[in-house]
């Protein structure tokens, strides 16, 4: 239980001679909640994709659930048990509600070419959307199942997007802006659906994430990151408190900051 | 230049673990290098090597410097068409995404009416007095006429399907590609119209003399439908200068179109607009308007192209657009559709490779175009967006 | 189209200008083709009408028709006076090619403009020729007013009559260009019976309305249309249709009737099917019923232009009055069976469904009986057509991987059938000079398969698995260099596979394989041996009409077989895949393995549609595999409907079935075939049937009113 579900090692990931990821070092347990922020180009996305394999690293290691995992192709990865969200939203537009939780469940069915030739893929395909169905349920979008998803309202596409992440029954779930254009309540709502998410099906969950109050509120760790590296890491009071965090957030140096803070 | 993008405008990546990525060259004029190395490479073999092992005393190697030479001139000429029709593909792609199918029959349609003028001229006599103002006016007159053909087809087939899926665009393009075509055979007939023979002199009195009647007469170089032996690098090739003509005319459209697209506002608006048409038309460029002029410009070089064309093949059919413009956008996607220099490089590289691979490769002539379409899948595997990646123009630094 | 700024000016809108302008200039085009010259010849009516005075009605009426359409207002006079201009200004467009040829000497027009015909003195000047021109053209300018306002008076009519005229109008012309071809389908005789039984069981649909048991109220279906063939039997056996018998009504020897006395009790149960057929169609959907209606009438009108023979005035008026009394009284009906399917429970529902599958099947398995070489013929290239739709639906509609290139793996399945089933160097070893008895190829040659069977060539039952597999698994060969290739470049190397398969089928260095330009023939045609069960099981498929069996049955493998995959797992993944492959990947999906299968699985079908091309045409040459192949099947499935089965029917019918039966437009089939794909593409983007939304959700039902569309983004 005191092993680290997913540990980053040394990662640095670099285009041409932008270095995007700087030898990051993060570790999350199974079960907690992290969250990872920073200003915007501060390499979180990047980092993501290095995790989900869409990047491959150009040093480091990714270990997962014991086993290391960089340069993997996303689907192998998917398969170990890390499902994504997208900071804008990516669903099988053209596709219904139901056909995309179908296919987050993806590597979980068995049907090839074959059987559903042969018409012997009736039962699985059954159970599937039945559990399709329940998970529709869970996110809150019963008797939407046959709408298009492109056709759904903003907030419930983000329900769904996590819906067919929910899907491939994942051990790790990463949310890229789970919040991103969500009004105050809306906010409230996704929070307390993220906190049901670790509770109820003991998710690990790490998100990406600007909305700070959310971030403060739900996390178990926070890390930080500017310019590509991990400037901080802690509980979330310490990152409030951290003046480097502090730094990096209002570009000021840090002695403006604490003659601000003592006023 | 340098900075290249690797993939298409969904945003660069790094796919992992493919076969053979260690093979992929980043920088195109690196990709380009190595490809010529390895191109010289094989020609030396072929004519310098190889001969050694089978050649008999006295025989004639069945590949040698001057077919080379001259395949490679007769190369360049045609690559230079191919180039001047990919432009026209290369914008359209580079603004609207889509492959304009029908650019092929905008290149016949010039074509077409570039005969009636030249043969209006010829019957009027004006072709023979003016023989240089003649063949300008008649491409003048086949350049409107293939950016009417083009106006239509944008303002019917595309403009009404902007926001529509990508395919449906693309059925339009054949269907107006077929119309085109038929419709042209209906209207003109199906039996080839046939350019006049042309000749045109220039250095009279200096070139070209021979003796006649004792005394020395110099009728000058026929720059259009004679061919003359020449040295070039101590091999006597023989060429037609009328291939120098099309090449040396085809860079300089070319080049008026560079200055066009980077110096005039009209240009930096269709750069624009291929970036983000509705940041463009908030910035107040009219996005219609310049979707215009981009068929309009890509259509000019076409109906240009056509009349070079014409006067060296003579023949003018109404499926004559077909051959070329699949030739020519495969050397738009050669060179990284949506690319200008891309599209540039890749039609003279076309032409060359055809021209000169066949022979070189010991091939019958008859299979060209398998190596044309061989080399595009092999470039396209170890250059997925050609050889210049997909842009319209890079930006600005 | 219709909802750019209509302004009006007076009594005349902007619309009526630019649609009739647009109009007029096509117009000058068509004309400068000599369309009226290549028409001159041609009857549609006998003696009556000929098609060039069709075209140019259709010349003065489709712009009106169009502007009369745009008009939004509602005073039906408006309507009238814009359609009338809007003919008299496409009128104009005829005109000025008169004064051109007037003013233009006439070989300079025709150097020109090769296809020409002088246009004076036929039609487009009412057959004033030079001397009283001033009065062909103002004839021609009144009649296009006067025409212009009489579709402007049909415009304003009430829809269903407007409909109605239309209707009766366009098949009329139809019926007349295809007479020809048509005029030997059907037996009045036959078209009697078959129509006899349908109305009975029709009519006894309506009759037993109020009975609840379906099963009884079908056998009563079924006894009504027997009823109607024991009537037909009784009348049969006086000789009635017999040579020269009164009930032949002048047509041709009954092709049902001829054998009846013989077999009179599959006679009365075929009568008793068509019989049950009239009575399911008053219980099934509008859809279902309205067709089987129009196919009656059709009927009936085949066995009365055999009797005809020729599109003779009478047959044209009632050709016209069946078709706009069709239109008018059918959709009641068929609103009523209609509303008589949806109140059926499920279980029901099914069983109708299932019960009409069968008929249709039936209907389509007989269907060769009546139809005639032609028909058939063109039939069998429309099926063709359809296999290799649905095939490259899984690659373009489902997947999303655009291919230019699919006539290589068309030509893989045709070729690798082709040299199975011949002598050649793969099979025999060799090919000898003169053509010996099978048996002794082994004596002569040593091949790959010489000693197999003896003979070494397969049968084409034997090559037809084998060329499908080779296709199979070649098209995913070619799959692999261009696994990492988006969008339009794959398209264009896909075309480059399609190219250099033209070339390399022509090439000489293949010759030895593939015949170059010679091809392979003479190709096998399949035989059907099953004499040991039964002396008399011996079927050659060497006709149209034999291997249009072997094609239906294709077809509908073929469609079972993508719509279960595009349901499953595998079909779900394509689709993820074409709408985003990045996240479809993330979401654990292998691309290459599932990019392989749609290329495996699309390129299947089109070696399975070319092995029996093969077969059929008892041969194969190289100018069937162009690209133009490719064209048709991705412009099919896009007109029809990307990811569709039905829209694939339907798009093959439009594109290939009707440039082939409208023979009489030849000249012009392609340009029509181009213009239909832009004008579709314009009026219905989304193809003509979309592909349905599968309700995965049974519990709950969709409320019809806010039912979302598939998106067009």
């Amino acid at each position: 239980m005191d092993q680290p579900l997913l540990n980053v090692i040394d990662v640095t990931k670099q285009f041409g001679g932008l270095t995007a990821v700087n030898s990051i070092d993060l570790s999350i347990k199974p079960g907690l909640i992290a969250s990872l922020i920073g200003p915007n180009g501060a390499g979180k996305t990047t980092f993501f994709n290095c995790v989900t394999g869409f990047y491959t690293p150009n040093e480091g290691k990714i270990i997962f659930d014991d086993r290391p995992i960089q340069g993997m192709s996303t689907d192998k990865i998917a398969k170990r048990g890390i499902a994504r969200t997208y900071q804008n939203i990516r669903l099988f537009g053209d596709m219904t509600v139901l056909e995309n939780i179908l296919v987050g469940m993806h590597h979980r069915l068995t049907a090839g070419m074959w059987r559903p030739i042969l018409g012997l893929d009736r039962a699985e395909e059954a159970d599937a959307i039945t559990e399709a169905i329940r998970l529709l349920e869970f996110v809150g979008l019963e008797g939407q199942g046959d709408y298009m998803a492109a056709n759904l309202p903003y907030g419930m596409q983000r329900r769904l997007e996590i819906a067919r992440a929910l899907a491939s029954k994942p051990k790790l779930l990463l949310l890229d802006e789970p919040t991103a254009g969500m009004n105050p309540i809306e906010t409230d709502t996704m929070m307390a659906f993220i906190r049901q998410l670790r509770d109820e099906l003991g998710l690990t969950i790490f998100l990406i994430e600007h909305d700070m109050k959310l971030v403060m509120t739900i996390s178990d760790q926070v890390s930080v990151m500017d310019y590509g590296r991990k400037i901080a890491e802690g509980t979330p009071k310490e990152i409030q408190n951290d003046p480097t965090v502090i730094a990096a957030y209002l570009g000021t140096n840090i002695e403006d900051e604490e003659m601000e803070a003592e006023a | 230049m340098q900075e290249t993008t690797d993939s298409g405008p969904s945003g660069s990546k790094s796919r992992p673990k493919r076969a053979l990525s260690f093979l992929r060259v980043q920088n195109a004029y690196a990709f380009i290098g190595l490809v010529l190395i390895v191109i010289f490479a094989w020609v030396f073999f072929v004519i310098e090597i190889e001969p050694q092992f089978y050649l008999q005393e006295g025989e004639r190697a069945r590949y040698a410097w001057d077919t080379f030479i001259s395949q490679f001139i007769i190369g360049l000429a045609q690559g230079s068409i191919y180039a001047l029709i990919a432009l026209g593909y290369t914008l359209v792609y580079g603004i609207l995404f889509m492959i304009n199918f029908a650019h092929g029959e905008v290149f016949m349609a010039g074509a077409y009416i570039g005969f009636f003028a030249i043969n209006a001229a010829e019957q009027s006599g004006f072709l023979e007095s003016q023989t240089a103002l003649a063949i300008l006016l008649t491409m003048g007159v086949a350049v409107m006429g293939s950016v009417i053909v083009a106006i239509l087809l944008e303002r019917i087939a595309y403009r009404p399907l902007r926001g529509a899926p990508r395919l449906v665009p693309l059925i339009t393009a054949i269907g107006a590609s077929i119309t085109l075509q038929q419709l042209f055979l209906r209207l003109f007939g199906s039996s080839p119209r046939t350019y006049p023979r042309i000749s045109l002199f220039v250095g009279q009195g200096m070139w070209g003399c021979e003796p006649v009647d004792g005394t020395t007469v110099c009728e000058g170089i026929d720059l259009i439908s004679k061919s003359y032996d020449v040295l070039i690098f101590n091999q006597e090739v023989r060429i037609r200068p009328f291939f120098f003509v099309i090449l040396f005319v085809s860079l300089l459209l070319m080049s008026a179109l560079w200055f066009f697209i980077q110096r005039t506002k009209t240009g930096k608006a269709m750069r624009a607009v291929a970036e983000d048409k509705d940041t463009a038309s908030l910035m107040g460029i009219n996005v219609d308007r310049t979707i215009v002029i981009t068929f309009m410009l890509g259509a000019a070089l076409a109906g240009a192209g056509a009349v070079l064309f014409a006067l060296y093949n003579r023949q003018v059919t109404p499926f004559m657009g077909f051959i070329p413009g699949i030739k020519a956008f495969t050397a738009a996607v050669l060179g990284g559709i949506g690319n200008v220099p891309g599209a540039m490089f890749g039609g003279l590289f076309l032409g060359v490779a055809e021209s000169v691979f066949p022979s070189a490769l010991g091939l019958p002539n008859q299979l060209k175009d398998v190596v044309a379409f061989g080399l595009l899948i092999v470039f396209m595997i170890f250059r997925p967006t050609g050889i210049f990646g997909e842009v319209l123009s890079e930006k600005k630094a | 189209m219709m909802n750019q700024n209509n302004l009006r000016f007076g009594f005349l809108e902007t619309n009526t200008l630019r649609y009739s302008f647009y109009a007029a200039i096509a117009i000058f085009i068509l004309t400068l083709t000599g369309i009226f010259g290549t028409f001159a010849q041609r009857d549609v009516i006998q003696d009556t009408l000929s098609l060039d005075l069709v075209a140019l009605v259709l010349v003065i009426g489709v712009p009106a028709l169009v502007a009369g359409r745009s008009s939004q207002s509602d005073k039906p006079v408006i309507t009238i006076l814009n359609s009338a201009i809007a003919g008299l200004i496409a009128a104009t467009a005829v005109i000025l090619v008169v004064l051109l040829e007037t003013i233009v000497p006439q070989e300079e027009l025709m150097f020109v403009f090769n296809n020409y015909r002088p246009i004076i003195g036929g039609v487009a000047t009412l057959g004033a020729g030079q001397d009283n021109l001033i009065m062909g053209i103002l004839g021609l300018l009144a009649l296009s007013l006067i025409l212009g306002g009489i579709v402007g008076g049909i415009l304003s009519l009430p829809q269903r009559w407007m409909l109605a005229i239309l209707s009766g109008l366009g098949s009329m012309v139809i019926i007349g260009l295809m007479a020809g071809q048509i005029r030997n389908l059907v037996t009045p005789s036959d078209a009697l019976g078959v129509v006899g039984a349908f109305v009975a069981g029709y009519g006894a649909g309506y009759a037993t309305r109020t009975i609840a048991n379906p099963w009884l109220r079908r056998l009563l279906g079924f006894i009504a249309g027997g009823a109607v063939g024991i009537v037909f039997l009784v009348l049969g056996n006086t000789g009635a249709f017999a040579q020269n018998g009164a009930l032949l009504l002048g047509g041709d020897p009954s092709i049902i009737m001829g054998g009846a006395v013989n077999s009179s009790l599959t006679m009365i149960i075929g009568f008793g099917i068509v019989g049950l057929a009239g009575l399911i169609v008053t219980s099934a959907s509008s859809f279902v019923h309205n067709s089987a209606i129009f196919l009656a009438v059709v009927f009936a009108l085949l066995g009365m232009l055999n009797v005809q023979q020729r599109m003779t005035v009478i047959m044209a008026i009632v050709t016209f009055i069946a078709f706009a009394a069709a239109t008018i009284f059918i959709p009641p009906l068929g609103t009523q069976s209609n509303k008589q399917y949806r109140t059926l429970s499920p279980q029901q529902k099914r069983s109708i469904d299932v019960i009409t599958g069968v008929l249709a099947l039936v209907l389509a398995l007989v269907a060769p009986v009546f139809m005639g070489q032609y028909i058939t013929n063109v039939l069998d290239l429309v099926m063709l057509y359809i296999i290799m739709g649905i095939g490259l639906n899984v690659m373009v509609g489902y997947a999303g991987l655009l291919d230019l290139g699919y006539v290589a793996s068309f030509a893989i399945g045709a070729y690798t059938s082709a040299i199975l089933t011949t002598p050649s160097i793969f099979t025999t070893g060799c090919i000898p000079f003169e053509p010996i008895a099978d048996a002794r190829y082994a004596e002569m040659c040593t091949g790959i398969l010489t000693n197999w069977q003896g003979v070494g060539i397969l049968t084409f039952w034997q090559a037809w698995p084998i060329a499908i597999v080779v296709s199979a698994f070649t098209g995913m060969a070619l799959g692999v260099p261009v696994l990492r290739l988006r969008g339009d470049y794959l398209a264009i190397v896909t075309l480059g596979f399609g190219e250099m398969t033209r070339v390399l089928t022509r090439a000489q260095i293949t010759a030895p394989v593939l015949g170059a330009a010679q091809g392979i023939s003479p190709v096998p045609f399949p035989v059907i041996d099953l004499t040991s069960l039964n002396p008399d099981w011996y079927f050659e498929l060497s006709n149209a009409s034999t291997i249009y069996y072997l094609y239906i049955f294709s077809v509908l493998a073929a469609a079972l077989v993508v719509w279960r995959l595009s349901g499953s797992r595998l079909g779900r993944a394509w689709r993820a895949m074409k709408a985003d492959e990045d996240v479809a990947q993330a979401m654990g999906v292998p691309l290459v393995r599932t990019k392989l299968l749609a290329f495996g699985v699309s390129s299947a079908f089109a070696g399975l549609g070319g092995a029996i091309f093969a077969a059929q045409l008892r041969g194969i040459f190289p100018d069937s595999f162009t690209l133009l192949v490719s064209i048709n099947v991705l412009s099919l499935i896009i007109i029809g409907g990307l990811g569709s089965i039905p829209g694939v029917v339907v798009g093959a019918l439009m594109l290939v079935g009707l440039p082939e039966v409208l023979r009489e437009i030849q000249d012009y089939r392609l340009l029509v075939f181009g213009v239909l794909l832009v004008v579709v593409m314009l009026l219905k983007p989304d193809g003509l049937i979309p592909p349905p939304i599968r309700q995965l959700s049974k519990q709950q039902k969709v409320p019809q009113s806010a039912s979302p569309q598939p998106n067009t983004q």
